[in-house]
């Protein structure tokens, strides 16, 4: 159940990337990302479909990417590329339908610093699922401590994850709760699933069970799935 | 954001030197941090839970150290009539602090006395929430969201903020946590996106249920 965690590394971005590098930075009210003469320039030149719009001192750049996706970007730019606050648009180029967005930092056109990204595919068992990844990326890839959230998109079923990332794939300890699990504290390298061990106390249903016991006299029984007898461990 | 600051109520002041080692520290540091603060030794984790001087219930479970609350934890906020969850907070903490990245969420009633459930997402500093953030409210009787996306520096909103309200995308400046200007975008509106590309490569002509009159239309190049 682990492997829905496995990151699809997405690197489309790195497409809009642009060339020439230029200096000079004047002051907006409201900057997102460089405003120089050398950004308009360089923005205006990323692609066939891309414009500076100086009404909001922002680039959009739509292109098609060889896979057949569609890529509109908004947000900040610099002479290298998408750079502070923006937000990227991936449609499926047959009918238009929404495929993946990122809205956070970029740099040198890529994800990088906070951001926020989701995206809609389907799992190994052919189910449509959407993930969404919050947290901290570098170089496109998701990197440092993340907030990772799975829905099964006919089911609503949820599952979360709370862990570390390296490079854009898991690497180290997390937290991954399910409705059907409870809560585990997973182990991953380089993004394959090494072991897990089931945590009890982490659930939240313990610590309302706990509060409601000790301070409140009432007994609570759980509604979880896992035939655990929680009240046991709770201490 | 209403500035959280219990969580140092479960900082335990005594410092131990190594004993027979950082392990034993941390766990005699946990189980003396308050008269309901449990060592796990089956999970290695810390359970704590008090009261506060203004009755909210506190619990933390998660990672310890011989300075108190370290690495992932969850800390959970209880209203002192019925126990019912006020706030959450999962993530890494430092000396009993938020501190790394983390999911705080809180719940309050508005002055309708609706339900509203607040999320932050993002980097913290000593409690503080301190970088780029993702900020998500929903009313939980009108299912009206609200959501942005802006830095912090020491708990205190930074520079511009693009936040997607009810009515529109909005720009929004700050200086030293006070609002400076507000500004709509069409342009970094989702369905600005989705109209550009529908029109396009296909020939569609979108129209926008938003409720600002403004045409986006004329807006897209």
């Amino acid at each position: 159940m682990f492997k829905k965690y496995i990151f699809k590394f997405f690197i489309l971005v790195s497409v809009i990337i642009a060339t020439p590098i230029y200096a000079q930075v004047e002051k907006v009210v409201f900057p997102i990302g460089d405003v120089s003469e050398a950004s308009k320039k360089s923005c205006r030149g990323a692609s066939e479909n891309s414009y500076w719009h100086d009404t909001e001192n922002l680039c959009t750049n739509t292109f098609k990417t060889t896979s057949g996706e569609i890529i509109h970007y908004v947000g900040g730019w610099s002479p290298k590329g998408a750079k502070g606050y923006g937000q990227l648009y991936v449609y499926d180029a047959k009918d238009g339908s929404f495929v993946a967005l990122y809205k956070g930092e970029f740099k040198n056109s890529l994800f990088h610093g906070f951001g926020h990204f989701v995206e809609v595919y389907d799992d190994s068992n052919g189910n449509s699922v959407t993930r969404t990844t919050i947290g901290n990326w570098k170089n496109d890839g998701a990197d440092g401590f993340n907030y990772q959230t799975v829905t099964d998109n006919k089911t609503k079923e949820i599952s979360v994850l709370y862990g570390e990332f390296k490079n854009g794939a898991k690497h180290g300890s997390s937290i991954v709760i399910t409705d059907y699990e409870g809560t585990s504290n997973v182990i991953w390298g380089e993004g394959k699933y090494i072991s897990h061990i089931q945590s009890n106390l982490l659930l939240d249903e313990t610590s309302n069970a706990w509060v409601q016991h000790k301070y409140f006299g009432n007994t609570t029984t759980y509604s979880k799935k896992d035939n655990v007898n929680h009240s046991a461990s709770i201490k | 954001m209403r500035i959280f600051i219990t969580l140092l109520v479960i900082f335990n002041a005594t410092v131990y030197a190594q004993t027979d080692g950082e392990l034993e520290g941390t766990i005699n540091n946990c189980k003396n941090a308050s008269k309901n603060s449990y060592w796990h030794e089956a999970e290695k984790i810390c359970t704590n839970t008090f009261k506060t001087s203004s009755g909210e219930i506190i619990r933390y479970v998660g990672g310890w150290s011989i300075k108190g609350a370290k690495g992932y934890g969850q800390l959970y906020v209880y209203d002192k009539n019925d126990g019912s969850l006020t706030d959450t907070y999962k993530g890494q903490f430092l000396e009993s602090a938020f501190h790394g990245f983390g999911r705080f969420e809180e719940r309050y009633l508005n002055d309708e006395g609706e339900l509203i459930i607040s999320t932050m997402i993002g980097n913290w500093n000593d409690g503080s929430a301190d970088g780029f953030f993702f900020h998500h409210k929903i009313n939980h009787q009108t299912k009206e969201s609200y959501s942005s996306y802006g830095g912090y520096n020491s708990g205190v909103k930074k520079d511009t903020f693009v936040a997607a309200l009810p009515l529109g995308t909005f720009r929004i400046s700050y200086e030293n946590g006070a609002q400076q200007n507000m500004k709509q975008s069409k342009l970094l509106m989702d369905d600005t996106s989705y109209a550009w590309v529908q029109h396009y490569y296909f020939g569609n002509t979108t129209t926008f249920p938003k409720n600002d009159n403004a045409e986006h239309s004329a807006s897209i190049k």
